[in-house]
């Protein structure tokens, strides 16, 4: 194919792919509705890889495609279906335009790191927390940095242009995370510096896809060639490797490190650089100098030693069991409807942010220390700000990793995320005498009932069989600095009674008489 | 051939008497006695736009309460992301007729808002509300955001001494409070005063100070309603204030309409089934002068639409 056309696709899909995943992520107005964004982020590697496992049906496809992609073409879903890759470049391109030119020589690869990140990821997943590879994923990274710091700024400029000129409404948007925006700014900067200063170094270094991808890219059925023959050594082609994957000197180009964004293609005056199908041009072997050390110690085998490394599930500390002075007021934090169990949703969540972006009530907040440090900005459902509507199941049907399975809103209303806990002697109905109720008001399936008390008042009365855990009642419940009822998180999901109700409203006889 | 013989006389005007007979009050069942002006009127037996037409008939037509150019504010409930079969929020084709002949009365502009409990995106969208006032010519508003509320001091009031009011009541000519007749977990019933609670950003002051009182005190808000119209055409009986399904709702094909909150909760009330003085809300208001919790000192027009 020709590299012009190809670079002309790569900007257009890679913009696409930015464009599309900055929405996703950043949708302050429901932009994107959940099945779309759900489709277009369907080429995701990691999302779709741990699908696999959680029986995600066709978004497991996805990776599938990627690896096929790989093998026949090299490392394309770097060049333009990875968010965090087209931003890198973009940035870098800004940079460039803007700064100084930066020449980018041959590096030898880092293979020891590469393999340590993934087996960093992998010793995480076994150890039962996906923490570790949400943080490297670049889809994971691209989310967070989106969803914690553009999404808020978005939001705060829709309330200054909305209050100023009046032109639409307000969008409710959950108040900012700090913490998460600060762990996503970080992100971000390492992210952009690193482009700018080293080009794809990110993902040549500690990205695990980039890793494993280049496992497969290594032996792609179409590779770049330094032709012999057209190669007059002037180092444009090294200058400009975002990937610093090209050793002029040699006439090489290590192919696992290779983005394929064919900059070098077109940046060899004599294009003595072309995609060949392996194995039928008179390859010269590859000079020992850089990569001869590893040859015979392949990567393969590393990230099987690595995946055997774990590390010592003390150091993420499987799960917040609560201080030893825990009152009765402490509670373990609730999970999104749909996602099973909390070792379920550790070990399956890499926190890209895509369901709390797309939470219509904002219930779902980044964790930081809720669900332990295992779950590191996995989302919990936070009472203090909303909580879980009983007529959506957005989450689950966005999540992409299965980490979140999808519910229909008939299923959501049959699963128990939490179980309800009232304390009499706290509630105002006791305390002060005085009517209340706003706890019932809150509860969709009257699992809290009114039931007559003393002096002509009514005081809760608790079903645990019918509660969902929507966090109504602690949501909404007036007491403070502890609340009268609270909605406990279970570490497994139940199923809560789902009673037959009536379809059709009861009809009344006119009176006689008017009854006033 | 075409001459009038006294077969088609009395047939011709039995079906004119029929046919003006037909949504009007005035050939309706004489249930009140004496003159207006009334201080309630009740209207039953006809889908809600019949009710609200025969009922503001009664009253003097929307002219009485809207002049040309004035802003309205309509406030029916709108808290929670139910249906309208499901009758937790007030019925949207009685507020699209609302909005309707407030528009027709010379209103220059015609404003909807509610602060749900639900989200209020998906509360304004379910209730059907939003549909409804929209192609009636109202406007929507938010009421999700603090910065759309406005401190103001209640000297008047026993607990609710002050509180955070939507902007866009405060700054109105009419405001028109349209309550469903609803059952209430915390307060038995929700009504006229009640509905009042979603003009006020801070909830839960309500329920933490005294639900009651509170709920009293909302007769002495800054606006007080020009009109209120309780939609009892749904009724929703039990499971109250969202209702859990359609067999929570009774479909009792009543409207009450009036100025004094008070007496049209008290009316409610006994429409409900219940005694006014077990509501702790319209003893209180009694108690402050707020209105008239006696029924017998209210003068009521009772209308029957025939079906």
């Amino acid at each position: 194919m020709n590299a012009g056309l190809y670079r002309k696709i790569r900007f257009a899909v890679g913009g696409g792919v930015l464009g599309f995943s900055t929405l996703a992520f950043a949708d302050i107005g429901d932009w994107i509705p959940a099945q779309i964004a759900r489709v277009g982020l369907w080429p995701q590697f990691t999302p779709s890889l741990l699908g696999i496992a959680h029986g995600a049906g066709w978004i497991a496809a996805g990776c599938v495609a990627v690896l096929l992609l790989t093998l026949l073409f090299g490392r394309v879903y770097c060049a333009m279906l990875c968010p965090l890759g087209v931003l890198m470049d973009l940035s870098a391109w800004l940079a460039r335009r803007t700064g100084k030119k930066r020449k980018l020589p041959y590096r030898p690869g880092r293979t020891w790191l590469r393999v340590g990140a993934v087996g960093i990821c992998a010793a995480g997943l076994l150890a039962g927390s996906a923490v570790p590879l949400g943080l490297l994923d670049p889809y994971s990274v691209f989310g967070k940095i989106t969803s914690a710091t553009l999404r808020p700024l978005l939001g705060w400029a829709n309330h200054w242009i909305s209050s100023a000129t009046g032109l639409f409404h307000p969008v409710d948007v959950s108040p900012l995370a700090w913490t998460t925006a600060g762990v996503a700014i970080g992100l971000f900067v390492l992210v952009v510096a690193s482009a700018v200063l080293r080009g794809r170094l990110w993902c040549n270094t500690v990205c695990p896809v980039g890793a494993v991808l280049g496992m497969f890219s290594k032996h792609a059925w179409l590779r770049l060639k330094i032709a012999d023959n057209a190669c007059v050594g002037c180092s444009l082609c090294e200058r400009v490797c975002p990937a610093q994957c090209i050793d002029f000197r040699n006439r090489s180009i290590d192919h696992s490190r290779c983005v394929m964004c064919l900059d070098c293609v077109t940046s060899c005056k004599r294009s003595g650089i072309t995609l060949q199908k392996h194995g039928k041009t008179a390859a010269t072997p590859v000079p020992a100098a850089s990569t001869g050390r590893h040859a015979k110690f392949t990567i393969d085998r590393r990230l099987f030693l690595a995946s055997a490394v774990t590390i010592p599930s003390a150091v993420l500390g499987a799960e917040d069991t609560g201080p030893q002075n825990a009152t009765r007021h402490h509670k373990r934090a609730v999970l999104p409807p749909g996602a099973k169990s909390l070792a379920h949703f550790q070990r399956s969540c890499t926190g890209c942010q895509l369901c709390v972006t797309n939470c219509p009530d904002q219930v779902l907040r980044p964790s930081i220390t809720a669900h332990g440090l295992a779950g590191f900005l996995q989302p919990y459902q936070d009472f203090t700000v909303a909580f879980c509507s009983y007529n959506c199941s957005n989450c689950s049907q966005v999540c992409p990793t299965g980490a979140i399975q999808p519910l229909t809103i008939t299923e959501r209303r049959a699963v128990r995320t939490g179980s309800v806990r009232f304390f009499q002697d706290l509630c105002v109905v006791e305390t002060k005498g005085t009517s209340c109720g706003a706890c019932n008001e809150h509860c969709p399936t009257q699992a809290i009932r009114m039931v007559p008390w003393k002096n002509h008042l009514t005081i809760p009365e608790i079903d645990e069989d019918l509660c969902v855990g929507c966090g109504g009642c602690e949501f909404i419940c007036p007491v403070r600095p502890n609340r009268a009822i609270i909605v406990d998180g279970l570490p497994v999901h139940e199923r809560a009674k789902v009673l037959p109700l009536g379809q059709k409203n009861t009809i009344r006889e006119i009176e006689e008489e008017f009854p006033f | 051939m075409n001459s009038i013989n006294r077969r088609r006389f009395i047939g011709t005007t039995a079906a004119s008497a029929a046919a003006i007979a037909w949504h009007n009050p005035l050939f309706a069942a004489p249930e009140a006695v004496g003159d207006g002006p009334w201080d309630i009127v009740a209207v039953r037996n006809g889908d809600p736009v019949a009710l609200f037409e025969a009922g503001i008939a009664a009253l003097g037509g929307m002219e009485t309460f809207v002049s040309k150019g004035q802003k309205v504010v309509i406030k029916p409930n709108i808290a929670w992301d139910k249906p309208p079969e499901i009758p937790a929020n007030t019925n949207p084709d009685l507020v699209a007729a609302i909005v309707r002949h407030c528009l027709k009365a010379g209103a220059g502009k015609v404003i909807v808002f509610d602060h749900t409990c639900h989200n209020w995106e998906r509360s304004y969208k379910t209730s059907g509300i939003a549909k409804a006032v929209v192609d009636a010519g109202g406007v929507m508003d938010p009421a999700n955001l603090e910065s759309h509320y406005q401190m103001v001091d209640l000297p008047k009031t026993k607990l609710l001494k002050s509180a955070l009011v939507h902007k866009e009541m405060l700054d109105c000519d009419v405001f028109i409070n349209v309550p469903v007749l609803k059952h209430h977990g915390g307060a038995k019933l929700s009504l006229c005063m009640k509905n009042l609670m979603g003009v006020v950003w801070d909830r839960r002051f309500f329920h933490n100070s005294g639900l009651d009182q509170c709920i009293a005190d909302l007769c002495f808000i800054p606006k007080k309603p020009d009109l209120n119209i309780i939609d009892a055409y749904r009724i929703l009986r039990k499971n109250g204030p969202q209702g859990r399904a359609k067999e929570d709702g009774e479909l009792a094909q009543y409207q009450m309409l009036g100025r004094d909150m008070v007496a049209l909760d008290a009316a409610a009330a006994k429409l409900f089934g219940m005694k006014p003085e077990e509501l702790g809300f319209i003893r209180f208001a009694g108690e402050m002068g707020a209105g008239e919790t006696n029924l017998e000192n209210v003068k009521i027009k009772r209308i029957t639409l025939e079906a």
